[in-house]
């Protein structure tokens, strides 16, 4: 048995849009736009350049609902460019593979390696002396546990076992489909378990390797840091290290600010800069960011930060293009809470500010929001609210939190007016 | 106070009528009669009663004026009052006997009212109760101006509510439009979708075009195959051509060159070199001689100059003098002054020390005899030290007295403070209740957001049609998931998207078949096509015949007619030929029909593949609308996904009122609850007396009874603290003036002591008085400066003459050196002597310098001269050597030999470059051999035989390719482009923007709500008490149509406006109907009257048929209104409506009003 490498990956979610950043001045509206492409592009080039013997995907190759034969097209052009580098591909197709059509008519170039949905299949790649067992799925949930079925070890080859599950228990927001333990796993004798479907980079245990690479890129703010796969080293028929490489072409980051000590809105400028820079310099690794910026700590600007947001946002944006013309802010969110006032004699508050508090509970308040925001959700596509914070507030009638904000804003406005 | 009666004794068309007005529970009376029946009458009789006759005469139509009488029993504070009234200036009440009394008690009842503010306010009819409603709308007297107060302050705010709801409009708002935010994205989200389906592949699709490419590039392949062949043969016949003339002309040159033998081998440029050289030698010569001529006159004249170069080393030390003469010349000048100087101040001198007393001196002993300036300047500060001392002593004092005096006066005020005090028990209470806030209105605010909750609530079910049920069955109504709906919408649509791209690709698909038959016919028509099925069908029949004639000829068959049949087989056999013939003959348009041929059969099998695509894009639509109808079931009827989206909104809205509804039923019967506890709770606490004199028993009398008690108790405890604090700070003020007098007092002995020292060591007397000892001090200041001054001038005139002898003495050395004689006395001239010669010395010396210069550049251009004739030289002998020839002169000759030999050897090798640059790369020997066998002629048809061969090719290759790009294209445009991809991701990031404006719209609108919310609830809060008891009256009489008044900012100023039963509404005054406007005036003036009563004038209050704008529901409301206020003051309503009367009684029960006919009772039978 000879000594090599392989790479493994899932996720790739090939075609899968980067969420949550709307377009504005300067995006690199084509690095955004085709980042899955580029990921696997680059998986595709450390591949040959490292001379592995094979890849494996443990599922998940496009999103289920995407129905595009360029997608396909664009992945097999991807494997012919292993073929000619004699690089073997083997892919358990996963959750989202099962409900794509274009996964079930694609015609994968020779090198690729599907294995069946009906049964735990095992092929045998002679030159290396490896033999991998798996199964895709066949529908969205298969059902069960399906490790349990796969074939025992077989002696005097290095066997990897490739599966699509979130193991035991499931790793929110991840569904736990095909549910088993690590400890089911490592019973099988195999020496490498090659997992997909969670999206974050994990070993899970090294006496068997359990392994899930995360996925390829990220493509929305939960989907933070460095994305890539797994180089695995074999030296007699054993693994004998693991690597983690990126491939992501556009990085996700979340910058978090406290603000709690400034004094000034320009002192706040400086720390969101200076942050910027930081996180630009720490996570980058010279691509494309994509950040979001959220501002916490107790302040006594909470109501100018509010009443400033859409200004602040394109501020923000400014701040990051003076940065670098590789960053770019997808959000920008005002966490902060208003500082204490001290003892204030209530005799002697304004009046108006007074009553702004007031109006937090108040139900015919409430009535006017929820006519107003009734018309609004009869309007907008219903998942705009799923992610967002404030939207799922107003749609769920929850208000005390907009008019709590809302009259933070105000104060700074009506004090603003008065100066 | 009230009339229990009303006399109209004789008065207007009155004789001895009597209204009798029954205390009842409430002093509501109505008085009706016809018209004419004298109501207005009635309404001045009792103005003139109370206030007596008006100087101008009416009502006298019937009576004389001075039998005018009218009267009344009225009640008020003590036994009632029976009086009556007559014409006149004075004394013009009487008694029952017509006999004058005192007017006194009656004008105590009045309470200080006029005529006119009484008939303005209390004696109203439809014409007054206008003009009054106009001036407080105006804000023209009191009462308008306190409803408009709470108005004030808010412009800015509303301004910015308003800004806030523009800037959300421009967000978002129900109606889309290109310039709001939100439809913008919303747009580009829609583009992108669109983008989304077009761009998006499918698998079928992309196969049936990588099969057509394919076939057209075999095609095309074996076509370019057919050309190259062609072109290497053309390539060849043009190369042959192209290189015939340039090697004949070669073979010409050679043999010239032979012909001139051999020459020697010179470098190109040899004719250059020679001329270049005997041009240099030429030049060269000239310029040597004329440098040596120009170096020997320059020698010769330098010879001739002579002088002392040392006199220049002088220079500096003559330039330094001359500029000292300025100041010596100065300082000669100021000596007089300085010594006039120095006398004056010496005779001021001995003045001063006359004055002092002291014997005559010079400056110097002066200046050592007086005392030091330390011992002078503190006897100076204790003089300063002593007038402050005694100044505070003086103030301390004063101070002292004062303080004393203010103590004791404070103390007599104190003394005679009353004392009083409320218990702890009634402050609890009173706290407790007060932190409740307005209970009351709290309570009626409650009721009217409940009856405004149902009422919403009933609206919102009743629009959720086809549905029809009650809220508690809604809740429980399985409704379809938002998003699964959406998913089901969203399928419908992308089904019709995709019927409707199959039907659009079947027309194409029908088009372009019909395009490609009609162009086959036209070829086949027009331009003699012929198709292979006609040559085919030719050459079967020429094949028919020629089997029979075969079969006849091998004995098999026998025919008829063996000529006949000879003779048709000849005839098929030329046909088949001719169309044989005429189809090559023809081959570029039998090669259109055959390509047509193929189109045909790919169109027809891609419309074979659309019909089936549209078949189940028809099944799926079927689909789909079958499971959006099972899924919208449930609502009971028929309903679009836009109908359902608006159906699910009304839906969350009726059950969102439908908990809104409970819960502000369930707070208001809380509410009610607490008042009656608070109420309660008051009551007991009061005192019994204060509880017994209250007008009424709501809570609002109460609490401010009881807020009577406690301001008065608390005013006179701060009066008592304050007192005290002001006795406690008298005291301390006096006891620290005492510290500060005993202070002043001992800092003055301790000044007494410092000052006789001071003094002793001075040197001056201890008797003299202080004023004596500051002149003395000021004489010796003014000695020690004058001496000082006399010493400075003595001196400076001793340094001028010094300076003035040394630089006489350096003038008269220089002269000595430039041996220049001394001028008698004055230095100066002397100087300028010696400058005068030291000019001529230098100007010699300038001149040499020039000289010595022109000798060595002549001397230099010499030599240089020189050397270029030897380097010309130099560069002639190598042609000297190679052309073997003795000198100069003969280099001309060979020169031009070996020039021409150069000449033809470049023609030569062009003519061989050209050669092969046209010959394709192949090399001279075989171009020569090529060359020698061809024939030009027949070179020229070959090229055109190939050329024609080649052009039938290429067109042919064109229209493949032509075929094949298209194809190409669209193949490519179905390869794995990124297209879908970049569509999908502009989705996702339009869908960013509208997620971001969407929450900037909610974050807006919030700001907005919440804001308009506090504008409108400062203004109730701080609504005037005239304003809010209106706006409750206002609420009443418009049985509810109108919840309130509210002041509203507009231009910048306010506005009263009616706000309507949705609690939000505004109606201003100009957009209400005239009912409503009487009812706004008069609600606006039953107010003013209330509280005018409540301020202690309670005259009955006058109505003279104000429900003329009224139906009968508003006037029952009017008479709750007036009942309410009949229980504070007396209320009189007349009108000659009979049915208002009966109205009144079945409105407020026969108990609380009372109802008699204008004229029906005579103060007889009375």
């Amino acid at each position: 048995m000879n000594n090599f490498k392989f790479l493994h990956t899932a996720d790739i979610h090939l075609d899968s849009p980067l969420r949550g950043l709307s377009r504005y001045e300067g995006v690199p509206v084509d690095q955004v736009r085709l980042a899955t492409r580029a990921a696997l592009n680059n998986l595709i080039d450390c591949a040959i350049e490292e001379a592995v013997t094979f890849v494996v995907i443990a599922g998940d190759l496009f999103d289920g609902e995407w129905d595009n034969f360029s997608t396909g097209l664009h992945f097999c052009g991807a494997m012919r460019r292993l073929d000619e580098a004699g690089i073997e591909v083997y892919v358990a197709y996963g959750n989202h593979d099962a409900e794509s059509l274009q996964t079930k008519r694609l015609p994968l170039p020779k090198n690729v390696h599907a294995f069946s949905s009906k049964s735990a299949q095992t092929f045998v790649h002679e030159r290396s002396g490896t033999a991998l067992h798996g199964q895709s799925y066949k529908s969205r949930d298969p059902g069960g546990d399906l490790s349990a079925a796969y074939p025992a070890a077989l002696p005097g080859r290095l066997n990897i076992g490739v599966l699509h599950t979130a193991l035991e228990g499931g790793r929110p927001p991840h569904a736990a489909y095909a549910p088993c333990s690590p400890a089911q796993l490592a019973a099988k004798g195999y020496d490498y378990w090659a997992l997909g479907h969670v999206h974050t980079h994990e070993v899970i245990t090294e006496a068997p390797h359990i392994v899930f690479p995360g996925n390829l890129q990220g493509r929305n703010i939960r989907e933070c840091g460095p994305k890539g796969a797994v180089l695995v080293s074999v030296e007699n028929g054993a693994v004998t290290s693991l690597e983690f490489r990126a491939f992501d072409a556009v990085r996700w980051s979340h910058v978090q600010i406290n603000v709690a000590t400034c004094a000034s809105l320009s002192e706040v400028e400086i720390l969101t800069r200076e942050a910027l820079e930081t996180a630009f310099a720490d996570d980058a690794e010279g691509r494309p960011l994509v950040a979001r910026v959220t501002l916490r700590g107790k302040t006594a600007l909470h109501g100018e930060l509010t009443q400033r947001l859409s200004v602040w946002r394109e501020e923000v944006r400014a701040l990051s293009a003076a940065v670098s013309d590789q960053l770019w802010i997808e959000k920008v969110r005002i966490k902060t809470e208003a500082a204490d006032q001290g003892v204030a004699d209530p005799a002697n508050a304004d009046e108006i500010t007074h009553l702004l508090d007031e109006g937090v509970d108040q139900p015919e308040l409430r009535d006017v929001l929820a006519a107003d925001f009734g018309l609004l959700f009869g309007r907008v596509p219903p998942e705009l609210a799923d992610d967002n914070e404030i939207l799922g507030a107003a749609k769920a009638g929850a208000y005390e939190t907009l008019l709590k904000d809302a009259a933070a804003s105000l104060r700074a406005r009506l004090a603003e007016g008065a100066d | 106070m009230r009339f229990s009666e009303l006399h109209l004794i004789r008065y207007g068309q009155f004789d001895g009528c009597l209204l009798a007005f029954p205390q009842t529970a409430s002093d509501l009376h109505v008085v009706y009669g016809p018209n004419e029946a004298g109501k207005s009458t009635t309404m001045a009789a009792v103005a003139d009663l109370l206030f007596g006759f008006p100087h101008v005469a009416a009502y006298d139509f019937q009576f004389d004026k001075l039998l005018l009488r009218v009267g009344g029993v009225i009640q008020g504070s003590g036994p009632p009052l029976t009086c009556r009234r007559k014409r006149g200036n004075v004394r013009t009440l009487l008694d029952a006997a017509d006999q004058p009394i005192d007017d006194g008690r009656l004008t105590a009842f009045l309470a200080g009212q006029t005529r006119e503010s009484f008939l303005r306010a209390f004696s109203l009819d439809h014409a007054r109760l206008r003009e009054g409603g106009r001036s407080m709308l105006e804000a023209k007297d009191d009462i308008g101006q306190a409803i408009f107060a709470a108005g004030s302050g808010l412009v800015g705010v509303t301004r910015l509510a308003e800004a806030l709801e523009e800037e959300a409009r421009a967000i978002w708002s129900e109606r889309a439009s290109a310039s709001r935010s939100y439809y913008v994205a919303q747009k580009a989200y829609e583009e992108a979708r669109t983008r989304l389906r077009e761009t998006q592949l499918k698998s079928a699709h992309w196969a049936e075009l990588k099969k057509i490419l394919e076939g057209h590039e075999r095609e095309l392949e074996d076509l370019r195959a057919q050309r190259e062949a062609l072109q290497t043969a053309l390539q060849r016949t043009e190369r042959r051509r192209r290189v015939l003339t340039p090697l004949a002309r070669r073979a010409h040159l050679l043999e010239e060159l032979a012909a001139l033998g051999e020459v020697p081998d010179m470098p190109a440029d040899a004719r250059a070199i020679l001329d270049r050289a005997a041009r240099v030698i030429a030049e060269s010569e000239t310029k040597a001689r004329l440098a040596r001529e120009q170096g020997e006159a320059a020698r010769k004249l330098l010879g001739d100059l002579t002088y002392d170069p040392a006199l220049l080393d002088r220079r500096a030390q003559v330039t330094q003098l001359r500029a000292q003469q300025g100041a010596v010349d100065k300082a000669i000048r100021d000596t007089p002054g300085l010594e006039a100087k120095a006398a004056t101040a010496g005779a001021q001198l001995l003045r001063l020390l006359k004055e002092v007393g002291w014997p005559e001196a010079p400056a110097r002993d002066v200046q050592a005899r007086l005392p030091g300036r330390p011992q002078l300047s503190e006897l100076r500060d204790l003089l300063e030290e002593q007038r402050a001392l005694e100044g505070n002593r003086d103030a301390a004092m004063a101070e002292l007295d004062e303080q004393s005096r203010l103590a004791a006066d404070l103390r007599r005020q104190l003394d005679r403070l009353p004392r009083t005090a409320v218990t702890a028990a009634f402050s609890a209470v009173l706290q407790t209740v007060r932190a409740q806030g307005d209970l009351e209105a709290a309570a009626f605010a409650a009721r009217g957001r409940h009856d405004k909750a149902r009422r919403a609530l009933d609206a919102a079910l009743a629009g959720l049609t086809p549905w029809n049920g009650t809220e508690d069955e809604l809740a429980t109504l399985p409704i379809p998931s938002e998003a699964e709906t959406y998913r089901l919408a969203e399928t419908l649509l992308a089904a019709e998207q995709d019927l409707a791209d199959a039907e659009q690709a079947l027309i194409q698909l029908r088009d372009e078949r019909e395009h490609r038959d009609l162009r086959r016919e036209q070829l086949l028509r027009d331009e003699h096509a012929i198709s292979s099925d006609m040559l085919q069908d030719a050459r079967q029949a020429r094949d028919a015949t020629w089997r029979q004639l075969a079969g006849h000829l091998s004995g098999v068959a026998e025919l008829e007619s063996v000529e006949i049949a000879g003779a048709r087989f000849s005839e098929e056999l030329r046909a088949a030929d001719e169309l044989a013939d005429r189809r090559f003959d023809g081959a570029r348009t039998s090669a259109a029909l055959v390509g047509l041929d193929q189109d045909l059969q790919r169109i027809d099998l891609a419309l074979a593949q659309a019909q089936r695509r549209r078949q189940a894009a028809e099944a799926a639509l079927g689909a789909a609308r079958h499971a959006w109808t099972c899924a919208v079931d449930v609502v009971g009827g028929p309903l679009t996904p836009d109908g359902l989206k608006a159906w699910r909104t009304s839906l969350q809205r009726a059950l969102e009122l439908t908990e809104a509804e409970r819960t502000e039923r369930d707070e208001a019967a809380r509410l009610a609850q607490t008042v009656t506890t608070a109420r309660t709770q008051l009551a007991g606490v009061l005192p019994p007396a204060i509880v017994e004199a209250l007008s009424d028993g709501s809570l609002t009398t109460l609490l401010q009874a009881a807020g009577d008690l406690e301001a008065a108790a608390r005013e006179l405890r701060d009066q008592t603290v304050a007192m005290e604090g002001r006795i406690e700070a008298a005291e301390t003020a006096r006891q620290r003036a005492e510290g500060r007098r005993d202070e002043a007092n001992r800092r003055l002995e301790a000044w007494r002591n410092r000052w006789v020292a001071g003094l002793a060591a001075a040197g001056l007397d201890m008797a003299s008085s202080l004023p004596l000892i500051r002149a003395r001090l000021d004489l010796m200041d003014e000695l020690r400066s004058l001496a000082g001054t006399i010493l400075g001038y003595e001196q400076r005139i001793e340094d001028i003459g010094n300076d003035v002898g040394a630089f006489s003495a350096q003038i008269q050395a220089l002269a000595t050196d430039f041996d220049v004689a001394a001028q008698d006395g004055d230095p100066s001239d002397t100087l300028s002597a010696i400058e005068q010669r030291l000019a001529t010395v230098a100007t010699l010396a300038e001149r040499a310098d020039g000289l010595r210069t022109r000798v060595r550049e002549a001397e230099a251009r010499e030599n240089e001269a020189k050397e270029a004739i030897e380097v010309a030289n130099g560069a002639l002998s190598p042609l000297l050597l190679a052309a073997q020839v003795g000198g100069r002169a003969e280099l001309p000759g060979v020169i031009e030999r070996v020039e021409r030999a150069m000449l033809l050897k470049t023609e030569v090798d062009e003519l061989t470059r050209s050669a092969l640059e046209l010959g394709d790369g192949l090399a001279l020997d075989a171009l020569l051999k090529e060359a020698r066998l061809a024939d030009p002629a027949e070179l020229a048809a070959e090229s055109d035989r190939l050329q024609d061969q080649l052009r039938t090719v290429s067109s042919e290759i064109e229209r493949i390719a032509e075929l094949r790009q298209a194809a190409f294209l669209q193949f490519k445009q179905a390869d794995d482009r990124p297209d879908a991809a970049i569509a999908a991701a502009d989705v996702a990031q339009a869908r960013a923007e509208m997620e971001a404006q969407a929450e900037a719209y909610v974050r807006k609108r919030s700001e907005a709500a919440l804001l308009r919310w506090t504008v409108e609830r400062y203004r109730r809060e701080k609504q005037a008490p005239l304003l809010k008891r209106a706006s409750a009256i206002f609420a009443e009489l418009t049985l509810g149509r109108y919840a309130a008044l509210g002041v509203d900012v507009e231009d910048g100023r306010p506005h009263l406006s009616g706000i309507r039963d949705d609690g939000a509404t505004a109606v201003p005054v100009s957009g209400m109907s005239e009912g409503t406007i009487d009812q706004l005036f008069l609600s606006l003036r039953l107010a003013a009257v209330e509280e005018s009563v409540a301020g202690g004038v309670k005259l009955p209050f006058l109505a003279d048929d104000l429900f003329i704008n009224y139906d009968d529901a508003r006037s029952a409301a009017g008479f709750r209104v007036l009942a309410k206020l009949a229980e504070q003051t007396q209320v009189l309503f007349f009108t000659h409506h009979e049915h208002l009367a009966d109205l009144a009684r079945e409105t407020l029960r026969p108990a609380n009003v009372s109802t008699c006919r204008l004229g029906e009772l005579k103060m007889e039978a009375a």
